[in-house]
Order: C-alpha cells, then structure tokens, then sequence
C-alpha cells in the first residue's frame, strides 16, 4: 500500500520550506509532493495563515487589555482609597460607634481604625478535586466558567495544588503561560515533581524550559530533563530545548554540570 | 500617529535622513518586541543612545545597531522587575482570556495572539520578530543574536507551534 506524501512531511519541514531554508534536494521532492497532495497543501497553507496572524498582531500595539492592565493597578488604588475615605468618613459622622476594643473607644484618636477587606474565595475546588479522584475522570463542566480567573487567583495568592489541579483540566493555550507563572511561585521541589509526574513527558519537557529559570526548583528541572533526553522519542525536542538553556550562561553551567551534552 | 516623531526620539529637533529611516525602521521591531507604542520610543531610543555613546561610527550599519538593540531587550527581559510585570500581565491576562471560537471578533483574535507572542520565552520572541517583521534568513537571525543557525531554527520551530497551541484553532 502507497503512503501519502503528506505523512512524510513534517509540520518544522513546511516550515522551512515556507523560509526557503529547506535543501534544495528535498524542496524539490517537496514541491512535487505539493502538487499530488491536497492535505499537504491544506497544511502548509495553515502554516502561512499562523505566520500572517503572527506577523499582523506584533505589528500592532496591544488594544484594550493592556490599558486596562496599565491603569489596572491605578483604579484598584484609587477604588481603596475611595473605600478608605469613604469609611471613615461615615465611621467618623456616627461618633465611631462600631463594634471596637474598648481602648479604642475611650479617646478621640483615630488613628487606630482597622480596614478589613473580604476577598472570596474560589469556591468547590476541593469538591471538585475530590470529584475528580472519586470518578478517575477529569471534570470539566461546572467550574469552566470561572477557571481563568480561579487560576490566576489561585496562581497570585501562591496556593499551588490548586493552581495545578486548575491548569491540568485547563485549555491547552491557557495551559502554557499558566505552568509559567505556576513556576515563578513554585518553592517546593517535591511540589515541582509532583506536578511534572502528571504531564506527559512531551508537556514535561516544555515545562522544564518554562521552569529552569526558576532557582529554588531548578535542580528538579535538571534532573528531570536529564532523564527525559535519554528518551529516544525525545531527543530532537530535547535538544532544542537544551539549546535554547544554553543561551543563558548561568543555565549553561547547569546544562554542563548536569552531564547533558551542549549541542554545537 | 504610528510611527515616533523625530522630536519625541531623537531629542534633538532635527535628525539627519539617515537616522529618521534607520530609527523608524528600529521602531517597527521594537513595536513587535514590546507590544506598546511608548516602549517601542523608549527601546528605539536607548538602543540609539547605546550606539552613539559606545560606536558611533557604527549608527549606520543596521546589522550592528539591530544587535544591540535586541541584545537590550533580552537583558531587559532577565530582570527582575521585568519578571515580575509579566508575571502580573500574565495572571491578569489568563483571568480574562478569550477562547478562539468561529465568532471570535478580530480584536479578540489579535488580542489573543498578542498575549500569545509575549507569552513566549524572550529568546523564541525575538527570532519570531526578526523573522517575521525583519524578514532575516536564519544566519542573519544567527548573527543578531550570537548563537548557531541550528539554536534559531529549533527556536522558531518551537515559538510557532507555542503560538499554534495557544491560539488554537479558529
């Protein structure tokens, strides 16, 4: 049975070809492919369309959310700030009679006034997570709606299992940037194994890049990138990646003192 | 209102053509780079403060002045500082993320994909834009950045499909 051309050709071999980086030897055999092969032209066409989307959207400034991000931090100040006022304010036209210590209800001063904000928590995630072990399966229907901005709660306040549970039932897109900042809050090395123990070893390896510039997990990093290049299957992406470490000079000391080979 | 105003970079009123074309060729990549206009003054600017303090001599070789100013950002992008902002950007980004669907608008796509490329690690970022908005080859790319064309094909390999996973499919 005749295989398609379209399984020969990889998705980094399109690639080049759309670079014109590919020997001229294989672009030949490729063009010729391209030619017999609607899937691979299907494929290289989405190759192109990636690289338009890309090239489109760096040449233009950020839009709403960067604004919203950039004065963000300033509204929320100026909101407490306004809360702050606005209690005392109303503390001070009722003669201050709120629940308080004794000793802060015998003089004027008013120095001493407690501002208490209440943030709410997620709720449900440990059911859920308690779910999820009952059935073996993950579950994703109720808490999809608010799971971004769970994480990022989660992430924020540093509560890292539950950060992890959120970002393995996550969209893969939101899964990459999310083990990101999972790491910059990472201390444990055990919570860092655990973690690693759960992705795939393709996931691993990415999130060992993400994570090698983190100090305090770096030696679990190391060690688990050393056991994931001696996979055969892995050994191209490995490599990448150790390439990309070894642009850093500090992450080059740790790729050499680790035994993994520098490539050239 | 796109591009900066000779006045606004140069600080010196009046710039030779020269400067004005190579200054908003820099700005076009820095753009990329930074994702915001204001950022893109300010690495434009400091990359030709840089050149002219240490070689001025060199501010008419693009290669040269394009090196430093990647090699800028990338230090930038190691500091701690820096970390931490995108650490901020990146939670706040992920609590408001917008998934890609059929009726995506072209805003949200763009927003997306914005997110998407600072999402990158630095170095991957900067292949991409010296590929895609400088349109190099990838020895060229190699010489900006000081490392082996084999480091900037792996690097654009893995920025275009950390970028195809993170959008998704539309």
């Amino acid at each position: 049975m005749m295989t398609q051309p379209n399984a020969h050709w990889t998705t980094e071999d399109l690639e080049l070809f759309h670079d014109e980086q590919l020997e001229a030897a294989r672009a030949s055999r490729l063009t010729d492919d391209l030619r017999c092969d609607a899937v691979l032209r299907a494929r290289l066409a989405e190759v192109r369309r990636v690289d338009d989307v890309l090239r489109k959207a760096m040449l233009q400034p950020r839009a709403v959310r960067s604004l919203a991000l950039r004065f963000g931090g300033a509204l929320a100040a100026a909101c407490v700030m306004l809360l702050v006022g606005a209690g005392w304010l109303v503390w001070s036209r009722t003669g201050g009679t709120v629940d308080a210590p004794p000793a802060m209800t015998k003089g004027p001063d008013h120095s001493s006034v407690r501002v208490v904000f209440s943030l709410s928590l997620p709720v449900g995630w440990k059911t859920d997570v308690a779910q999820r072990r009952d059935d073996g399966q993950p579950s994703r229907g109720k808490s999809d709606g608010d799971s971004p901005s769970r994480l990022a709660e989660a992430l924020l306040g540093g509560r890292v299992e539950e950060a992890a549970f959120l970002l393995a039932t996550a969209p893969p897109e939101e899964r990459h940037a999310g083990y990101r900042v999972l790491g910059e809050v990472l201390q444990s090395a055990e919570a860092a194994e655990q973690i690693l123990d759960r992705l795939s070893p393709g996931e691993q390896l990415a999130v060992c890049n993400e994570w090698a510039a983190e100090a305090a997990i770096r030696p679990t990093v190391f060690s688990r990138l050393r056991r994931l290049s001696a996979e055969p299957s892995l050994a191209e992406e490995a490599k990448s990646v150790l390439s990309e470490l070894s642009t850093d000079p500090e992450l080059r000391a740790w790729v050499r003192g680790y035994g993994l080979q520098e490539p050239g | 209102m796109g591009q900066p105003t000779p006045q606004a970079t140069s600080g010196q009123g009046q710039a030779s053509p020269t400067l004005a074309v190579l200054r908003n060729r820099l700005w076009q990549a820095a753009l990329a780079l930074t994702g915001s206009r204001d950022d893109a003054d300010d690495l434009t600017q400091q990359t030709l403060a840089t050149v002219l303090s240490r070689q001025p001599a060199c501010l008419e070789h693009v290669g040269y002045v394009r090196r430093t100013m990647f090699r800028l950002w990338l230090d930038e992008q190691r500091s701690v500082g820096r970390r931490a902002r995108r650490i901020a950007r990146l939670a706040a980004a992920a609590a408001t993320s917008v998934r890609l669907d059929e009726d995506a608008s072209d805003d949200d796509v763009h927003d997306r994909v914005r997110w998407a490329v600072e999402s990158l690690p630095p170095q991957q970022h900067a292949v991409a834009v010296l590929r895609l908005v400088e349109g190099l080859g990838y020895d060229e790319i190699a010489g900006v950045l000081e490392c082996s064309v084999a480091t900037v094909r792996a690097n654009l390999h893995l920025a275009r499909r950390g970028i195809r996973r993170m959008i998704g499919k539309r």
